[in-house]
């Protein structure tokens, strides 16, 4: 498989916000990532951008206008100003009124956003952004440390050139936002991995929520019990997400990589290792496929970060010494120093064998209605139409555009190189 | 007392009519079973069931009521499904509805009295009759909206059966599932075919490529780097010059400027040597003052960093606050904060009603992982599964912003602190650090007002894990510096040394020292606070 290019959408202020005392969700988390990143080396190894600001202009593309005003204009001076909003948007315990919030939502909502956008110009083929992946917000409320859904912006923005958007969301809560907001599409698959049952947070993400209308069938839920480890996830992960791309084929990926399914996470209850979690990631970037990754969840943080600096580097198909390299915030990674640490727990896994064979057999039935649906239409615009259309409209973001469109090329004859190297295969087994 | 005799004697004709619904009064339980057996057995034929169950969710409640109270057995069948929840509500249902029948039946009879009289025996065999009557409305019509997309609730026998005893209030077990919301207020618009970048909206931020890796090979890349960073050590003054471990690190800076050269080493090389001065970086050095200032509004306002910003530290911007508290929380700095903040702690836990801002500020300290069960946790919000929230909403009078009491309560609290206090709930990190147990006891006082002489604010010396024990000579003790690349160079220590072990000899004098100066603090203060 040829080299993917990858970027990494990184604002450096992005780390600087804090929901408040006692709230487990921490924004530095990124900064910690952005750190390991750095110090391992694996920073010149990719397209480095400062992503642009989203301006409530890209956020209202999704979500309703008031609510949108309303986080712009609300600040810890004048929050009491805004009690009925407050309640009306769901913004207090969860999602607290913080300095600087609507900065907060634009860097994460910006760099997925441009994420979606370099990818369409194929300037790239992987897309990072460590700070999105904000998956419970919805279009008038705020939901679960959500507030803008970034996830569903950039999703949109793929949808200009993409017939099909799959989302793969492995974060430890279910990815109810984004379900909510492509529930009636098949255009947009949601695919969501987590756990289900006894009030688990947000209390969706059954296996029978198929989606509805034109996008019956479209959601895929895996609810799964606590205590999961790798090879379990694993042993329902990679056939769930080989069944889909059989069955939907699309044409680009979206990953949420919420870490909050780690062992040890302070608010998760899974049991998966930092080399369990990033297996999911390598699993997807094997089909080779345009590709926006994202964060999400988390909230032990130096294992956030571990997780995150492990799956960059498995995205640059790079080895990283389980060393951590020295680094300003290392007394966070005390005291193994490592980038592996057994963080497993005593949680018994809850998942039994026949569950998780129930569970893929009730997906397989699901995804096998998709061939009957006759709304689908599998191939909307002929790639090559695609690629043609894409010369002739001159990005204003770009400067050398010429230049970026001859690197293109490279992986294109890589892939034909490819092909040959297959056709030598086919030989071989003549032969034989 | 003849009208009695008659009822009874008539009772059994009209019993007759309901006497089945009785009988699944009391074999309630045994229904239940059976129930599940049959669900067990009967596996999984999900998709003919949800479309019933579904039909079922459009009936008029009238309707559902009267399908079930004709057929109790029947309902069973169609129950299967649905959790133990809609199963409970279903022999409600078979209650409710012979219920009716009697009523019905006993119209004919004309007797009101016998009427009357039969349905207080019935009540008196089950009390609860009234309110389950009650629940079975409610949930029947709760589930009604509910059931919309979420057709049933998940059939996982095994799941379900462990359940049982919880969720016997059928309310509640509906209560935590949620709805995927449908209509064109819930979901995104999504366009219609697809289109180009033509007429899309110019963006109104201008994004910036900071590096671009396929205009130089790596090894260029790499040699560049190495160069810039022995140049950097070479040219650098003070802290800056603290080695920052032998690996070649990616530095930001230096390869945005090699991009800003059109990938030209030896023009970046000459540029950057040019820069005498280093770009100033945002998070300049932060003076002892502020560094006092900051530690004052952490102790008062807890973790809030707006707060503290708008009270205590208006030199700098929340978000620089933020950056720097996680840099400060890992220095020696920071734990004697700690501990002493952990003193205060426990004199004011004899005062009710005084906030306990320590335990916000402790509750970021990464505490190993106790095995629990972290599932369960009211749905509404995320937060409620943070086990840490729980410990920290235990005072039961938690005032918010209370500086006053603060102080106030201080005098008293003098004689209290003299017995050695145990410190609890440390995590084996923070223990290791305070190895020296009289660190803990240092009297410090409140409000932090600190003698200047009091700690030069120095990183530890601990460097497990990297090449370079880092020590420095000679930095003034008042600065604290921050800076992107740098900042976890600074090992503040007075006087130099080149060994890890002589450093942390240092460290312990150094502790030794400021203990005494903390000393004289405390008893000048407490003899102030005596005087009021």
């Amino acid at each position: 498989m040829p080299n993917q290019k990858v970027s990494y959408f990184y604002d450096g202020d992005v780390g600087n916000f804090h929901y408040g005392p006692g709230h487990p969700m921490k924004p530095h988390r990124i900064a910690l990532t952005h750190c390991l990143v750095l110090h391992y080396g694996l920073y010149k190894s990719m397209q480095i951008y400062r992503p642009y600001r989203a301006s409530a202009h890209d956020m209202c593309r999704f979500h309703s206008d008031d609510y949108i005003d309303f986080l712009m204009r609300v600040s810890p001076q004048n929050v009491q100003n805004f009690t009925k909003q407050l309640g009306m948007f769901n913004v207090g315990d969860d999602c607290p009124v913080f300095d600087g919030l609507f900065d907060f939502c634009s860097m994460y909502t910006g760099a997925s956003l441009e994420g979606a956008i370099k990818l369409n110009n194929q300037h790239c083929d992987i897309a990072i952004n460590w700070s999105g992946g904000l998956h419970h917000a919805k279009k008038f409320e705020a939901s679960g440390f959500c507030y803008v859904n970034d996830i569903v912006i950039a999703v949109l923005e793929l949808l200009k050139y993409h017939p099909r958007v799959l989302y793969i969301d492995i974060d430890i809560h279910h990815g109810d936002g984004v379900q909510e907001a492509f529930y009636l599409t098949d255009r947009v698959m949601t695919v969501s991995f987590h756990k289900y049952g006894n009030y688990f947070f947000p209390g969706t993400g059954d296996m029978y929520e198929l989606g509805a209308e034109s996008g019956r069938y479209y959601s895929v839920n895996v609810p799964l019990k606590e205590g999961i480890d790798d090879a379990t996830y694993m042993s329902i992960f990679k056939p769930v997400i080989h069944q889909v791309m059989d069955f939907y084929k699309p044409t680009c990926v979206v990953l949420q990589c919420g870490a909050d399914s780690l062992g040890s996470d302070r608010l998760g209850c899974f049991n998966l290792s930092i080399k369990g979690h990033g297996e999911c990631v390598k699993v997807v970037k094997e089909f080779g496929l345009p590709m926006l990754v994202l964060g999400g969840g988390g909230y032990t943080k130096k294992n956030v970060a571990r997780c995150w600096c492990y799956e960059t580097a498995v995205l640059l198909d790079e080895q990283i010494s389980n060393e951590i390299p020295y680094n300003e915030y290392l007394e966070y990674f005390a005291p193994d120093f490592t980038l592996h640490p057994d963080i497993s727990t005593k949680q018994e896994n809850c998942n039994t064998k026949q569950y998780l064979d129930n569970l893929k057999q009730t997906v397989h039935d699901n995804l096998k209605q998709i061939t009957h649906s006759p709304s689908v239409q599998m191939q909307d615009i002929p790639p090559d139409l695609l690629r043609l259309e894409n010369t002739e409209e001159q990005d204003p973001d770009i400067h050398n555009h010429q230049d970026e469109l001859d690197k293109r090329i490279e992986p294109a004859n890589e892939y034909y190189d490819g092909d040959k190297d297959n056709d030598k295969e086919n030989d071989g087994y003549l032969d034989v | 007392m003849a009208e009695v005799g008659t009822s009874e004697s008539s009772s059994p004709e009209t019993d007759k009519d309901f006497d089945p619904s009785a009988e699944m009064l009391i074999h309630d339980y045994d229904d239940e079973r059976t129930l599940e057996e049959e669900e067990q057995l009967s596996g999984e034929d999900a998709s003919a069931e949800i479309d019933a169950l579904e039909k079922e969710g459009e009936m008029p409640i009238e309707d559902l009521l009267a399908v079930y109270g004709y057929s109790g057995n029947g309902g069973v069948g169609e129950g299967s499904s649905s959790g133990s929840g809609s199963i409970e509500s279903q022999g409600n249902d078979t209650r409710s509805s012979s219920e009716e029948e009697i009523l019905s039946n006993h119209d004919l009879t004309l007797d009101k009295d016998e009427i009357a009289r039969d349905l207080l025996q019935n009540s008196d065999q089950d009390e609860d009759k009234e309110t389950s009557v009650h629940d079975l409305l409610n949930s029947v019509s709760s589930s009604h909206t509910a059931r919309l997309l979420r057709s049933s609730s998940q059939p996982g026998s095994e799941d379900e059966s462990s359940e049982d005893d919880e969720d016997y209030e059928p309310l509640e077990n509906v209560d935590w599932k949620k709805t995927i919301q449908v209509g064109h207020i819930y979901q995104a618009v999504v366009p219609e075919g697809m289109c180009s970048y033509g007429d899309a909206p110019a963006y109104e931020n201008e994004d910036r490529l900071l590096w671009d890796p396929c205009k130089l090979d790596d090894n260029v890349v790499e040699k560049y780097l190495e160069e810039v960073q022995t140049q950097a050590l070479k040219n650098a003054v003070g802290v800056d010059a603290v080695p920052t471990g032998a690996h070649i690190r990616d530095d930001e800076q230096a390869l945005y400027l090699l991009l800003q050269c059109g990938h030209n080493v030896e023009e970046a090389l000459r540029r950057r040597k040019m820069q005498a001065v280093p770009p100033t970086d945002p998070m300049s050095l932060w003076s002892e003052e502020e560094c006092r200032n900051f530690e004052n509004g952490l102790r008062i306002y807890g973790k809030d960093f707006y707060l503290i910003q708008q009270n205590k530290v208006k030199t700098r911007s929340v978000g620089e606050l933020i950056q720097f508290y996680y840099l400060w929380k890992k220095t020696e700095r920071h734990d004697v904060f700690a501990n002493k903040t952990r003193l205060e702690k426990r004199r004011f836990s004899l005062h009710p009603g005084v906030t306990d801002y320590m335990d916000r500020f402790l509750d970021d300290q990464d505490t190993p992982p106790t095995p629990r069960d972290r599932s369960a946790s009211p749905i509404r919000s995320l937060l409620y599964g943070d086990p840490k929230r729980h410990q920290q909403l235990k005072p039961p009078a938690e005032g918010i912003d209370c500086p006053d009491s603060f102080q106030q309560s201080t005098p008293f609290e003098l004689n209290t602190n003299t017995g050695s206090p145990t410190v609890t709930s440390l995590t084996s990190e923070q223990k290791s650090k305070n190895a020296s147990p009289e660190k803990a006891e240092q009297p410090f006082h409140v409000n932090g007002i600190i003698d200047d002489s009091y700690q030069p604010p120095f990183k530890k010396s601990k460097t497990e894990g990297s090449e370079n024990p880092q020590v420095e000579d000679t930095v003034s003790s008042t600065t604290f510096l921050k800076s992107q690349n740098y900042i976890d160079s600074q090992v503040i220590i007075s006087g130099s040394s080149s060994s890890e072990h002589e450093s942390v000899s240092l460290c312990s004098e150094v502790s030794k020292l400021t203990e005494s100066g903390s000393c004289t603090v405390s008893q000048m203060q407490q003899s102030e606070t005596l005087s009021l």
